[in-house]
């Protein structure tokens, strides 16, 4: 470990952008009676996209991979490509939170600085290189979560939102904190190079240690991605989050607990490739089935689609137990349509939303064809894209990832993936019936309160149809993102 | 004399962290769980400082500043919660908090 050099900082100059964005939004809101709320929803907009740029110009030349700050991070296309994903995730979040906090009555500063915190700790997530890092960045993440869940603080659901979170999360981060500090013991060392390169001689050595060690780390990494059978927050947490919470939360930081999930596995544990993979099958395949299966039962809308949520983590761990080049870009690919698809649905939900909690359950969106043909088809898109009918991304998504366990041996775990995904058509299709087949209790057309969140889901529409019909592009870049693989 | 090894301060810390998870999952009062949560992430603490010593490595002690501050934070949103609940509910006992079940 040679010297820091200053412009090892200065490469991580996004994220320091970024956090210090965050404390300015915080400062403005709370001077005097805050900034409008629209004002302060913009500065963390244009923030974004100057971070955004930041990233394509500081760290793009990187791409090849440079492990920076003693081996702390490392710049390179994976990294940049998760970072991609976060900060579009991010943007749409707050166009879609901007009527609902205002109609909410809370203040604005604190809600976008939070989304600004926990942005930045994704923007690490992606990066991080070393055990220590990334749970630091994962912590950044998690307690801006958090508050974000409890953010309506005088409404019973979200309080009992923000507090199942926290809970179950803090139980998390501690089981996932004794697993590091166990490999740690049996190694030596907390940087990933480093384990990879030790575990051998660890295994022989300590095999104990590094058993439950690995354990305890891939168990919490589940938590956080909502694998079955550590999923138990989910659906009370994405039901009593505010929408655009909710929004953030299935998508920002389900991708980033997947970004260190898979740099943990494939490049700290690589060693343990087929131990890690027995268990990553097995999550895989009751993820799919009981977040499925789940779904089926569900009368709320949110509530279905956390369960949907759950299912689509088992779908991606497919991707990610093939080890593979396929397998890797499938599950890049997968994230980034399933963020559009997700986040449209989302903004749909809450465009229907007419106060704090309406628009959940199935009734509600009876005869919407009648009374809003534009939010009906939208809803429908999505609803095609999340079952994997073309011609959506979802469709390919699912095509690759199952293409990559086939190939890699695991057919058996893609044969679940495709039945699952048949069970699935019968939840996505019921609101679907709804829709289009039912009567409203009253025909008034249900107007569109907000041409922007309108036009935001007419986007992530269009996005999903182009990458059903027109992948190859991000299929391109997705490939020149890859990891080493294990 | 016993000397007192490595070993010692794992078994210690495991029974440590058995407390605090037992605690988290089973207790109804949310201040306990907080405490709880404390003892999971100090037992964490003792692991990384026993390991520390061992293999004569400073990582694991940096490791376990990291970590109290993380837990100062964590302490801090987590009262933040319970205040909320305690304005709504007049109780800190979970119970209560059962709108939703799942």
């Amino acid at each position: 470990m040679g010297a820091i050099e200053p412009r090892e900082f200065l490469l991580l100059a996004p994220e320091i952008f970024l956090a210090v964005a965050g404390m300015v939004v915080l400062a403005v809101g709370s001077i005097g009676r805050g900034l409008a709320h629209r004002t302060t929803a913009l500065i963390s907009l244009v923030s974004l996209a100057v971070v955004g740029a930041l990233v394509l110009t500081v760290q793009g030349p990187a791409v090849g991979g440079e492990a920076i700050l003693a081996g702390m991070f490392m710049i390179d296309g994976y990294a940049l490509f998760w970072k991609g994903i976060f900060l579009l995730a991010t943007a749409l979040t707050i166009v879609l939170s901007m009527r609902f906090v205002e109609e909410g009555g809370y203040p604005a500063g604190e809600f976008y600085a939070l989304l600004l915190f926990a942005t930045t700790g994704m923007l690490f997530m992606a990066s991080g290189f070393n055990l220590l890092s990334i749970w630091i960045s994962l912590e950044l993440m998690a307690l801006s979560s958090y508050i974000l869940a409890g953010y309506f603080k005088r409404e019973r659901r979200s309080n009992e939102a923000a507090l199942k979170y926290f809970i179950l999360g803090a139980l998390s981060s501690g089981i996932l904190l004794y697993g590091i500090s166990l490999l740690y013991g049996a190694t030596g060392t907390v940087q990933l190079t480093e384990l990879a390169a030790r575990l051998p001689a660890a295994m022989a050595a300590e095999g104990m240690l590094v058993s439950l060690g690995w354990l305890l780390l891939a168990i919490g990494l589940f938590f956080k991605v909502a694998a079955v059978p550590f999923h138990v927050w989910t659906p009370d947490v994405y039901v009593g989050a505010p929408t655009p919470v909710t929004a953030f939360l299935a998508v920002g930081s389900k991708a980033a607990a997947f970004a260190i999930l898979v740099r943990i596995l494939y490049q700290g544990l690589a060693p343990l490739l087929v131990e890690w993979q027995i268990v990553v099958a097995a999550v895989a395949v009751v993820t799919m089935i009981w977040g499925n299966l789940a779904a089926v039962t569900q009368s709320n809308v949110k509530r279905m689609l956390a369960y949907s949520s759950i299912a689509h983590a088992g779908y991606v761990l497919i991707g990610v137990l093939a080890a593979t080049e396929d397998g890797l870009w499938a599950v890049l690919f997968y994230m980034l349509a399933y963020s559009f698809i997700t986040l449209g649905t989302f903004a749909t939900v809450i465009l229907l939303e007419r106060r704090e909690y309406a628009g959940e359950t199935y009734a509600d969106y009876a005869g919407l064809a009648r009374r809003s043909p534009f939010l009906a088809a939208m809803m429908l898109i999505f609803m095609l894209a999340l079952t994997g009918i073309p011609p959506t991304g979802g469709f390919f998504g699912k095509v690759y990832l199952f293409a990559a366990a086939v190939q890699s041996g695991w057919t058996w775990v893609a044969v679940v993936g495709v039945l699952m995904s048949a069970v699935s058509l019968y939840y996505y299709m019921g609101i679907v019936v709804y829709m289009y087949l039912r009567d409203a209790e009253d025909d008034t057309p249900t107007p569109l309160p907000s041409r922007l969140l309108a036009g935001a889901i007419g986007l992530c529409a269009v996005i999903t149809v182009l990458l059903g019909i027109l992948p190859g592009p991000i299929v391109e870049l997705a490939k020149a993102s890859l990891l080493q693989l294990p | 004399m016993l000397e007192v090894g490595t070993t010692h301060y794992l078994v210690l810390s495991f029974l440590l962290f058995a407390i605090g998870v037992v605690g988290i999952l089973a207790r109804r009062n949310m201040i306990t769980v907080l405490m709880s949560i404390e003892l999971v992430l100090n037992s964490v603490n003792i692991n990384f400082i026993a390991f520390s010593y061992q293999l004569g490595d400073l990582t694991g002690q940096i490791f376990a500043i990291f970590t109290i501050a993380v837990a100062a934070g964590e302490a801090a949103v987590g009262l933040g919660i319970l205040l909320a609940l305690y304005r709504l509910r007049e109780t800190t006992q979970l119970d209560g908090a059962t709108e939703m079940s799942g």
